[in-house]
């Protein structure tokens, strides 16, 4: 799996995640639900967000490694 | 636990469980997709060090020795040229493109070396960036996951509870579910039956496990038939020590309803192993004899499950004494100082319900939430084996965002 690939599959699985908690959420409307997206859910999207950048740059570095030093 | 939390309102068990499934699906996912983009990385710093860096060294040396060749083989047709035979220009030809393999070599030596510094750096800086989705999916993420099998479990024993209550909440239940049938049918857009149809998510139904739980506990006639065991029968050696939490142990006390505290080696039947369940009830039945007291506290201690059905008196219960209990859950201390007729529930380490000898509630269920993630036990019963919701519907949330980071395209 390369970096681009593990970078869409991150979104997708970050995607499916964002709309199961949707219906969880749907069906869970209390302060104990509230805590839990605060400490649970609300970190992850910037730790995604991060490591989705961090892999670009990965991948742009790769791709640039192999021109320069082939 | 800080901070308090009002009653649970959950009104579909199964959407919280797939979200705890999407979310160790998520782990797993995202996980590999680090682990592949780090071993991408470090293969090409590999590939610099091991293959490339000495692969270059050995190019340049054979390109020099092919330049000398090829002056070599142009000095001797210089030396035997004249006007009669061709020009050496192919050899010169030759020459210059040898050099320049070998200027190509060195620009890839040099190249090869800044990436490899390059990659020290930048490969530092990448691991510091992903350390948060990696901490994330390596700890947090299966934690949350365990938070909501925690709180899927509770919820599903209090189902089973409430569901064999036959008491007012399930009466409720049957009109209920009509109710939902008759919404649904109406045009619904989904097989969920929304709690508005049901139960309004301000009225929640509230189950009564009282009367049910008292049936379930062995008859006083037959405590003292009950061979005595030890403290072992109260829990498997590797758990926890129960306890309770500190604000509950206030309100017991603020209630001050103490009656005679039982003598450390009265007898207390237990279920086998029940402290390591995580939803008990404590029930102190009235002796007939007042002497009985020297002998049996009265107490039981069972799992607040299977309401429906009693408890035998054979191979499931076991008597210990007043003290093992305490030196197992010292925290009993106080719970086990309520008067005769007392009925007490447990969730973790909450007190959920405190009932007096007529079935009274004494207890103030405003507490925050059991487990770490759900309220008093509080549930819109019917709807806790309701069909999933159609998430094809839901629309994707947008989550906050922290910091400056931008989600790529």
């Amino acid at each position: 799996m390369s970096v681009s690939v593990g970078q869409a599959k991150l979104k997708d699985a970050q995607k499916m995640l964002n709309a199961k908690w949707q219906s969880a959420r749907n069906a869970w409307r209390d302060q104990a639900a509230e805590r839990f997206t605060r400490e649970c859910i609300e970190p992850l999207p910037s730790a995604v967000n991060a490591a989705m950048n961090a892999m670009a740059q990965l991948g742009d570095l790769l791709a640039a490694t192999k021109r320069d030093c082939q | 636990m800080s901070e308090a939390s009002g009653p649970a309102h959950v009104e579909s068990i199964h959407a919280i469980v797939e979200m705890r499934a999407a979310m160790l699906k998520f782990a797993e996912t995202a996980g590999g997709a680090l682990a592949e983009a780090d071993s991408d990385a470090q293969r090409v710093i590999q590939w610099l060090k091991l293959e490339r860096l000495p692969f270059w060294n050995k190019e340049i040396v054979r390109r020099q020795e092919a330049v000398q060749a090829a002056k070599a083989a142009l000095f001797r047709k210089q030396l035997t040229a004249d006007e009669f035979k061709p020009s050496a220009i192919e050899e010169r030809r030759a020459v210059d493109r040898s050099k320049a393999a070998v200027e190509e070599a060195i620009a890839k030596l040099a190249a090869t070396r800044r990436w490899i510094s390059v990659w020290d750096r930048e490969y530092a800086l990448y691991r510091g960036h992903v350390q948060l989705l990696h901490d994330a999916v390596a700890r947090d993420v299966p934690n949350a996951a365990s938070r909501l099998s925690r709180m899927v479990e509770s919820l599903e024993q209090y189902a089973a509870l409430s569901t064999s209550d036959s008491s007012t909440a399930f009466q409720q239940t049957g009109t209920q579910t009509d109710t939902g049938e008759a919404t649904s049918q109406s045009g619904a857009s989904s097989d969920y039956q929304p709690a508005a149809t049901i139960a309004p998510p301000d009225e929640p139904v509230v189950a009564e496990p009282g009367a049910n739980l008292r049936r379930r506990t062995p008859p006083v006639a037959a405590r003292a038939s009950i061979p005595l065991n030890t403290a072992a029968s109260l829990r498997t050696g590797t758990q926890t020590e129960p306890v309770i939490a500190a604000d509950d142990l206030e309100q017991l006390n603020r209630l001050s309803l103490a009656g005679e505290a039982p003598k450390p080696g009265a007898r207390v039947i237990v279920e086998l192993g029940v402290l390591r369940e995580p939803l008990i009830y404590l029930q102190r039945v009235a002796l007939v004899d007042a002497t009985s007291h020297q002998f049996d506290s009265g107490w039981f201690i069972g799992r607040a499950l299977s309401a429906s059905s009693a408890i035998g008196t054979g191979a499931t219960t076991a008597a210990v004494t007043v003290a093992d209990v305490l030196s197992v859950a010292p925290a009993l201390r106080d719970v086990l100082a309520l008067p005769e007729g007392s009925l007490v529930m447990i969730i973790g380490d909450r007190i959920s319900s405190l009932l007096d000898e007529n079935d009274r509630q004494l207890w103030n269920m405003e507490f925050e939430s059991p487990l770490e993630t759900i309220g008093p036990v509080e549930l819109v019963v019917d709807q806790l084996t309701s069909p999933p919701t159609d998430a094809g519907s839901a629309g994707e949330i947008q989550l906050p965002h922290r910091g400056d980071n931008k989600e790529p395209a």
